[in-house]
C-alpha cells in the first residue's frame, strides 16, 4: 500500500492539529502517530493531484505553511509505513526555493529557516531502498518495534553478529532469523525487506470505529446509560479485534439535557475489554454528577471513540508492568478513584536528586509513571533514549547531593512552606548574618495561626545555595531543625529574612 | 509484619479486615513503618489523604515505591460522601490503606466502609490529627497513641536530629483491651523503627512501667 508520511521532527502537540487540518485538502483520514509524524494512503491522491512526485510537493509546502517554526520538513512516500517514514527521514535536503521556482514569489511567506526534503521511492523498490539504511532505523518512531522493551537488546545482537544495514538483515534467510530471534526478530526481517503490512490506522477522532448513541427517552440513573454503553462498547471492541487492534486509549463523551458536557479520555495498560468500556462510563458518569460542571438535566447522549490503538499482539501488561490479581484489582481500584477524582489525584512515589526535602521525592503522575515503565516516556525520542534517561536519573538520586540533610529525613514534607516567625528571647526576630551564624538562639517559634511555641532545643543554621551561577534561579536560605515544647520537631528556613516552616519529622 | 514491630500489635500483626489507629507527634512515622514491611511482599499500599508525606522518608522506612500509591484529596476531599466514596474505592483494591488525618469517617458510611474492608480483607491504618482525637467510626482494634517523645543528637545550636525514643500506649478492643505501654525508637540512630529495649537504654528515663518485651517474646 502507497503511504506518504510527513515528518516534521519534534513539534508541539497544538501544532499536530493545523498540521492535520492542512493534510485533509489532499485525503479525508490523516493521520498522527504523534505530533510532527503524520501519514496518509497515497493512491488515491496521487492521482488526483497529478502524480506522486507533484503530491509530495503540494504536501510539503502545505505543512510548512502550517507549522512555519517547523526546523525541517520532510515528505517520503513509498509501500508501507516503514519505507515512507525512512524515506520522509532520510530525504535530501532541497532549499526551499528549488522546489519550485514559479511559485518563488508567493511562497515568500514560507520561514526561509524551514528546508523541506521530498523522497519517493518508487513501486516494489522499499527493498533497494532500505538496503543501504543503518539497522538502528528499526528502533525508529515510525517503527512497530519502537515502543517494544524488547527492541534494544535485538539491535545489540544484530550489531554484535555482524549485521550493520537493513540489507544485511534482509539477506538473512526468515527462517534463520524466527528461529533465532522468535517473533521481534521476524518483524525486524519484514520491515528489513520491505513488508510492512500494517494497516493504516484511523485517525484519532474517528467516528467510523467510535460508537455514539441517543438516549431516549432522557437517562437520569446512571445503570441507564451504562446499559447503553455496553452495546456500543461490545460493538467497538469487535470492530477493533477485526482488525487486529488492541485499543488503549479511548475517549467517552456524554452530553445532557441541559447543555452540559463531560469528556474524559481513559487509558488502559493492556486493552479495553468491553466490561473494562463500560466502568470507565458509570466512573465517569459518578465523577460528572459530583463535579461542579455536574448536568441539572438527563443524559442525552454517549459517544465513545477509540483514540489509540494497537496491533493486538496477545501481549499483556500491567499498571507497573507487572500481572498479578493484586495488581489488577489495585489498578481499577485507581481508575476508578480517577473517574471520581480526575487523573492528577493518583500519583505514585519517586526518589529524585535534590537537597531540599521538596526535591528528594516527586509524585509522579500514574499515567506517567506506567508510561516510563514501559520505555515510552514522552520525552524520550526513542526506546534507547528512554533507558538513557532512566539510568541518569537513577545516577542523579544515588549521586552525593553536598548540603543535603542526612538521615531522618522528615516524613511530613509541607507542598506549600508555611511562613512563621522565629525569635530570641528578647523578642526579636532571629537572623542569619554573611558569615553563617544565628544572631541569637531561637526561643520562640509563631505559626501561620498565631500560636506559640517555645524552641527547646535547636541545630544550624546550615546554609544552602543553589544554582548561584543564574541569580534568576538562585535560592539561599539557611535551615534549621527546632523541637518544641510539645516534642514535635520541624525543619525550618530563612530565606530573604523570612522564615518558613518546609517540613516536620512527624 | 516487621518482627520489631510485631510487639506493638496483640496478634502480631495488622488483622485484615480491621483498622489500627495511629496518634500523636510520630504517628506518621510509625504508621509508615507499620505498612513497609506489607509493601515488601508486594502488598499495594495507598495513602489516601496525606499529601504532605515526605517521599525520601518512605525511602528510609524501606517501603517499596513500585507498591506504593498517593491519593489526594484537595479541599473536597473534607466533603465527606466523596472521600468515603474515594476511601471504597480504594479499599476494593488495596491491601492496606493509610488515611491522613483530614479524613472523617463517621455513621453509616462508616460502617459500609467496614463491610467493605472485610470483604475484600483490607486493613486501614488511620493517622489521628492528635491523641486524643476521634476514631468511632472505623471502630479501630488496636490504638497506638505515641504518647511521649524524646529527640537525641540536638541541642542548643549543636548536633542535628538523629534518633527519636517514644512511648506508645497500646490500647483497643478485644486482645488489645488490656493497655501497655511499649518503648519504640522511631527511628533509631540506624533508622530503624523498632521497639527500644528499656533495660539496655540507661537515659530512657520514661519510669519503670515499661513491659519488657524480650521476656514477654521468650515466654
Amino acid at each position: 500500500m502507497r503511504m506518504v508520511v510527513v515528518d516534521l521532527g519534534d513539534i508541539d502537540a497544538h501544532h499536530c492539529e493545523s498540521v492535520a487540518a492542512a493534510l485533509e485538502q489532499f485525503t479525508p483520514l490523516p493521520e498522527a502517530l504523534r505530533p510532527g509524524l503524520h501519514v496518509f494512503g497515497a493512491r488515491g491522491p496521487s492521482r488526483y493531484f497529478g502524480g506522486e512526485q507533484a503530491l509530495s510537493e503540494l504536501v510539503v509546502r502545505a505543512a510548512a505553511d502550517s507549522v512555519p517554526s517547523a526546523s525541517r520538513i520532510g515528505v517520503g512516500m513509498a509501500d508501507g509505513l516503514f519505507a515512507a517514514g525512512l524515506a520522509a527521514r532520510v530525504a535530501p535536503q532541497t532549499p526551499a526555493t528549488s522546489t519550485s521556482q514559479a511559485l518563488a514569489v508567493e511562497e515568500r511567506s514560507v520561514s526561509l529557516s524551514t528546508s523541506t526534503a521530498v523522497l519517493v521511492v518508487p513501486t516494489q523498490q522499499s527493498r533497494p531502498f532500505l538496503a543501504d539504511l543503518p539497522l538502528t532505523f528499526l528502533g525508529d518512531p515510525i517503527s512497530p518495534l519502537f515502543s517494544e522493551d524488547t527492541t534494544e537488546a535485538l539491535l545489540d545482537v544484530l550489531w554484535r553478529l555482524g549485521i550493520r544495514t537493513l540489507g544485511d538483515l534482509a539477506a538473512l534467510s526468515e527462517a534463520d532469523v524466527l528461529g533465532r530471534f522468535g517473533w521481534p526478530g521476524l518483524l525486524a526481517h519484514r520491515l528489513a525487506c520491505g513488508l510492512d503490512d500494517r494497516p493504516l490506522q484511523v485517525r484519532p477522532a474517528d467516528e467510523d470505529a467510535g460508537a455514539e448513541a441517543e438516549i431516549d427517552p432522557p437517562a437520569d440513573r446512571i445503570e441507564t446509560v451504562a446499559f447503553m454503553a455496553r452495546a456500543l462498547a461490545d460493538d467497538m471492541v469487535a470492530r477493533l479485534a477485526h482488525d487486529g487492534l488492541d485499543c488503549v486509549s479511548i475517549g467517552i463523551e456524554a452530553e445532557s439535557d441541559s447543555g452540559h458536557a463531560s469528556s474524559r479520555r481513559w487509558r488502559h495498560e493492556r486493552r479495553f475489554a468491553a466490561a473494562d468500556v463500560v466502568d470507565r462510563v458509570r466512573w465517569q458518569l459518578e465523577g460528572w454528577y459530583r463535579s461542579p460542571n455536574r448536568p441539572t438535566g438527563p443524559v442525552t447522549l454517549i459517544r465513545i471513540t477509540p483514540w489509540v490503538t494497537a496491533p493486538a499482539d496477545g501481549r499483556q501488561l500491567g499498571m507497573w508492568g507487572a500481572t498479578s490479581m493484586a495488581d489488577e484489582r489495585a489498578a481499577r481500584a485507581l481508575a476508578r478513584v480517577q473517574g471520581l477524582w480526575g487523573a492528577e489525584a493518583v500519583t505514585v512515589p519517586r526518589l529524585a536528586g535534590g537537597r531540599r526535602p521538596a526535591d528528594t521525592g516527586r509524585r509522579v503522575p500514574l499515567h506517567a509513571a506506567a508510561n516510563a515503565n514501559r520505555g515510552q516516556d514522552s520525552s524520550a525520542t526513542g526506546p534507547r533514549n528512554g533507558r538513557k534517561n532512566r539510568k541518569a536519573k537513577a545516577k542523579a538520586v544515588d549521586a552525593p547531593w553536598l548540603g543535603r540533610l542526612p538521615a531522618p529525613s522528615p516524613a511530613v514534607v509541607l507542598a506549600q512552606p508555611e511562613p512563621i516567625t522565629v525569635t530570641d528571647c528578647g523578642g526579636a526576630p532571629v537572623t542569619v548574618g554573611g558569615r553563617g551564624e544565628a544572631s541569637a538562639p531561637p526561643w520562640q517559634m509563631t505559626d501561620s495561626a498565631g500560636h506559640s511555641r517555645t524552641v527547646v532545643a535547636w541545630a544550624g543554621p546550615w546554609p544552602l545555595d543553589e544554582r548561584w551561577w543564574r541569580p534568576s534561579v538562585r535560592r539561599r536560605q539557611a535551615r534549621f531543625q527546632m523541637v518544641l515544647d510539645d516534642g514535635s520537631a520541624h525543619l525550618c528556613v530563612l530565606e530573604s529574612n523570612r522564615w518558613w516552616r518546609e517540613a516536620t519529622y512527624d | 509484619m516487621e518482627e520489631a514491630l510485631a510487639p506493638l500489635l496483640p496478634e502480631g500483626g495488622i488483622r485484615r479486615g480491621t483498622a489500627v489507629a495511629v496518634g500523636g507527634h510520630g504517628s506518621i512515622t510509625l504508621a509508615v513503618a507499620l505498612a513497609a514491611e506489607a509493601s515488601r511482599r508486594g502488598s499495594w499500599v495507598a495513602a489516601v489523604g496525606m499529601a504532605d508525606l515526605g517521599v525520601a522518608a518512605l525511602a528510609e522506612r524501606g517501603v517499596d515505591l513500585d507498591h506504593w500509591a498517593l491519593v489526594d484529596l484537595s479541599e473536597r476531599g473534607r466533603d465527606r460522601n466523596i472521600a468515603a466514596d474515594v476511601l471504597g474505592a480504594v479499599v476494593g483494591g488495596f491491601d492496606l490503606v493509610l488515611v491522613g488525618p483530614a479524613i472523617r469517617v463517621e455513621g453509616a458510611t462508616a460502617r459500609g466502609l467496614l463491610a467493605r474492608m472485610r470483604e475484600h480483607g483490607s486493613s486501614v491504618i488511620c493517622a489521628l490529627e492528635s491523641a486524643s482525637a476521634d476514631t468511632a467510626g472505623l471502630r479501630p482494634e488496636v490504638r497506638l497513641m505515641i504518647e511521649q517523645t524524646r529527640w537525641t543528637g540536638i541541642d542548643n545550636g549543636h548536633g542535628r536530629l538523629l534518633a527519636r525514643q517514644a512511648e506508645v500506649a497500646v490500647g483497643g478492643r478485644g486482645a488489645a483491651s488490656r493497655p501497655r505501654r511499649i518503648a519504640m525508637w522511631l527511628p533509631s540512630k540506624d533508622g530503624r523503627v523498632a521497639y527500644a529495649d528499656p533495660t539496655q537504654i540507661s537515659d530512657f528515663g520514661f519510669g519503670r512501667d515499661f513491659e519488657d518485651v524480650r521476656e514477654r517474646r521468650a515466654g
